[in-house]
């Protein structure tokens, strides 16, 4: 009987320590999952940025809208008109000028955040000028 | 059995401790290969962002030169951008394809760099000299634009106010409509498309021009108006068909200043007049085969009669970037004549000391203008003739109005 009561404290002792450190262990996991996914996010996200500065280039700098847009991106960073799984909002604000004039001649900024449905955190934020003849 | 009991004795707590050393092992790896998947991923994305830096510093070099090409970044400089985002760009100029020193109106390379925590990229532009200030249009009226009779205008035609057509103009070009333009709309008239931009088209004024022009030729520190030229100008240089000189007075041409020759010729330089009234039986030749020819009209705001070109004009050369008509004054300017005209015509000055801007011209007549023609209010009331913008040329010294656009673009460094 006492070898029998000494296994089953033993084997309580081993559930313990293995409940805790499995604890932990999920933890870990679950960090190293959210970390894949916000890596997978990222990666994804400074693409569709990419792609949404070429957008406005191809737009031309004096055609494009002064504003804000938002477009939704499906997991792989391809445009989509269903539920998306990134919204990128693009803005474009001309900067005036010493004068305080807005003008072909002033510099325009834009300005890329793209956002992860999944948390709504911002995965990528990037910000260029654009300039008449320029790049 | 007594000695067993013994040797199995922890047996459980060993493998419980096994297990969870496998378990462990095996996640640890899993662990580091998240982590270094974000590392990597937040790194490439530092990459990305550094890529857009570099190209805003080549955009942000861009627009400063073509505002004022003194103004060059020979030496890199950097800028936090955004401000405050501990964000980077750094960028030169250097000329092109040797390097060292630019020297407008060359071509050039615009470096820039862009650095995201730690990392760098940079890229190499290619950028054209300077262009010709005018852009692509042949016809733009700032704050409004009249288009009647049977105009026809080849080139691209703009506005940043109100248009008002009537007759039966042809637009052989592009028609745009810039900031908040409004009024007739020209559609059945445009052979080209028709744009609606956000934003208003930039031009310089008659003074920009003059201070630049004043501070290449006479050293003159800006900023200066066109009355610079009140006192420093080569009226004197007008002669007749017979090379002899010809006496301005007061700053007029009218039919005073032309003798029985009836013809006055302006070599290469920079004139200035406060009256313009060309007879219609009097010439004004134009040597631009030997160089530049500017005119300038001022004083700056001055009022009065219109100034009127009745007569013809004749161009030794048929490049229009060889005559410049500024006129900086509130008087109209009213282009009757007949000729072949060979050049650009620019009326657009202010502001005045209320703040207003200002400049009218009128093509009235039925010859051809080979150029641009840019005004405050640009009026064309009857006639026939045609507007045609010219692409060629340019090179020469640049305006306040050139716009360097780029050729090529290389990433010198890539990851």
């Amino acid at each position: 009987m006492t070898r029998r009561g000494l296994t089953l404290v033993e084997l309580l002792v081993a559930l313990v320590i293995m409940g805790v450190v499995l604890g932990g262990l999920v933890g870990l996991w679950t960090f190293g999952f959210n970390a894949t996914r916000r890596s997978q996010d990222t990666a994804v996200g400074y693409n569709i940025a990419r792609h949404e500065i070429e957008k406005v280039r191809t737009i031309g700098f004096t055609l494009h809208p002064e504003g804000a847009r938002t477009t939704g991106y499906d997991g792989l960073g391809q445009p989509t008109g269903g539920a998306p799984h990134f919204l990128a909002t693009t803005t474009v604000h001309t900067v005036p000028d010493a004068q305080g004039q807005i003008n072909t001649g002033c510099v325009r900024e834009v300005t890329v955040q793209v956002i992860s449905q999944d948390d709504l955190q911002p995965v990528f934020t990037t910000t260029s000028y654009l300039t008449k003849g320029g790049v | 059995m007594s000695s067993g009991y013994r040797r199995q004795r922890g047996m459980a707590l060993l493998l419980a401790l096994a297990a969870t050393a496998i378990i462990s092992t095996l996640l640890s790896g899993m662990l580091l290969l998240s982590v270094s998947h974000l590392a990597l991923s937040q790194t490439n994305s530092s990459y990305a962002n550094a890529l857009n830096l570099a190209e805003a510093g080549v955009n942000w070099e861009l627009w400063k030169i073509s505002h004022d090409p003194t103004s060059a970044d020979q030496s890199p400089v950097t800028v936090e951008y955004p401000s405050g985002s501990g964000r980077f760009f750094t960028v030169h100029v250097e000329a092109y394809p040797a390097g060292g020193t630019w020297v407008p109106p060359a071509d050039l390379w615009v470096v820039g760099t862009g650095t995201v925590d730690g990392v760098g990229r940079t890229v190499r532009v290619v950028t054209r000299g300077s262009t010709n200030f005018f852009g692509h249009y042949a016809l733009f009226g700032i704050d409004q634009l009249n288009v009647g009779g049977s105009a026809t205008i080849n080139g691209a035609t703009g506005t940043n106010g109100l248009v008002d057509t009537n007759g039966n103009p042809d637009f052989n070009g592009s028609f745009w409509y810039c900031g908040s333009a409004g009024g007739d709309d020209v559609s059945d008239n445009v052979a080209g498309t028709v744009y609606h931009s956000p934003l208003p088209e930039y031009w310089p004024t008659v003074n920009d021009f003059a201070s630049q022009r004043a501070e290449e030729k006479y050293g003159a520190t800006p900023p200066q108006t066109i009355d610079y030229f009140k006192n420093h100008n080569d009226n004197s240089q007008i002669v007749n068909s017979l090379g002899e000189q010809v006496q301005i007075k007061n700053f007029a041409i009218d039919n005073k200043t032309f003798g029985a020759d009836g013809v006055i010729v302006f070599k290469p330089g920079d004139y200035y007049f406060e009256k313009i009234d060309l007879p219609s039986n009097n010439t004004i030749e134009i040597d631009s085969a030997a160089g530049v020819v500017n005119i300038w009209l001022g004083p700056a705001g001055g009022v009065g009669k219109p100034d009127t070109i009745n007569g013809s004009m004749l161009f030794t050369a048929q490049d229009v970037n060889r005559f410049h008509l500024y006129d900086g004054s509130k008087r109209t300017l009213k282009m009757n004549g007949t000729m072949d005209f060979y050049g650009h015509i620019f009326v657009y000055n202010g502001p005045d000391k209320s703040g207003q801007y200002y400049g009218s011209v009128e093509v009235n007549g039925t010859g051809d203008i080979s150029g641009s023609v840019i005004g405050w209010d640009v009026s064309r009331t009857t006639g026939n003739a045609t507007i045609t913008f010219q692409s060629t040329g340019g090179g020469s010294t640049p305006d306040p109005g050139d716009f360097w656009g780029f050729q090529s673009w290389a990433e010198v460094n890539p990851a």
